[in-house]
């Protein structure tokens, strides 16, 4: 059998419309991703912390930077969204919340606290 | 049959707990639940349930630190409770990030390569993990 035109590659994402549920779904990973990173940031920054003031005030200047303040911004979006989604699955595992009604709203009550915690805590930063 | 599984069994969403539902398959059938799958499932909860305080503790300290520089940061670090908080933090953010890195591979590689980038990102999670333990109990 020979194929003219190569064949599509499982998941289709494109032939579906955006609903919340996949898109949060989509979210929490890319947010794990994303907080993976951070994670090895952190371990790192730990690490030039025994390593000395010179080499801490390198970081510390990178991270007070645009860029670096940035970073920490999606950081603490990204976490605040992967705890409460996070949550969100807990409840599922001991079986609450299965209902395609709950699963919206506790969609939605997920973005609303990610969004409002990590503009909290970024005003607290600054 | 237990009411959990049945409800973990008719889940349709997905990719992060296809494996669970694998092994759920089979524990209904009375498989042992040292099964690697239910052991990687009870492992990521277990490490979500320490970070949950662990890393809100985290960001309110870092939150209320009155500044960055050196001193500041190494004598918060240094008290016996933050270096502890810290160590079990890390230990948790570690594992739990391993396992979900574990669970991506095996969405989108396929073996052997998929075997291969386990086993790297582990041998340099545990690499990065016994560093920054060493680093914060010599501070």
């Amino acid at each position: 059998m020979t194929n003219s035109r190569p064949r599509p590659i499982s998941p289709h994402l494109q032939i579906y419309k955006p609903q919340l549920t996949a898109v949060l779904s989509s979210l929490h990973r890319v947010s794990g991703l994303f907080l993976s990173a951070a994670a090895v940031g952190l371990a790192g920054w730990v690490i030039t912390l025994a390593l000395g003031e010179s080499v801490f005030a390198i970081v510390q200047q990178f991270l007070s930077s645009g860029y670096g303040t940035g970073l920490i911004a999606l950081g603490l979006f990204g976490f605040f969204y992967h705890l409460a989604n996070g949550l969100r699955h807990l409840c599922w595992d001991r079986g609450y919340g299965y209902d395609i009604k709950n699963v919206y709203r506790s969609g939605w009550i997920v973005v609303a606290c990610s969004i409002t915690a990590g503009i909290v805590a970024i005003l607290i930063a600054l | 049959m237990d009411r959990r599984c049945v409800l973990y069994y008719g889940r349709d969403c997905c990719h992060s707990d296809r494996a669970l539902n694998d092994y759920l398959d089979r524990e209904l059938v009375n498989t042992p639940s040292s099964e690697p799958g239910l052991q990687h499932w009870r492992w990521q909860r277990g490490s979500a349930l320490v970070l949950t305080p662990f890393g809100l503790w985290f960001i309110f300290q870092m939150l209320l630190l009155p500044d960055f520089e050196y001193q500041t940061v190494i004598s918060w670090l240094a008290t016996m409770f933050n270096s502890f908080a810290m160590t079990v933090l890390l230990i948790a953010l570690l594992v739990h990030s391993l396992l979900g890195l574990q669970v991506v591979i095996e969405d989108y590689i396929a073996n052997p390569l998929q075997r291969t980038l386990i086993r790297i990102t582990r041998f340099i999670g545990i690499a990065i993990l016994a560093a920054t333990i060493t680093s914060i109990f010599t501070i």
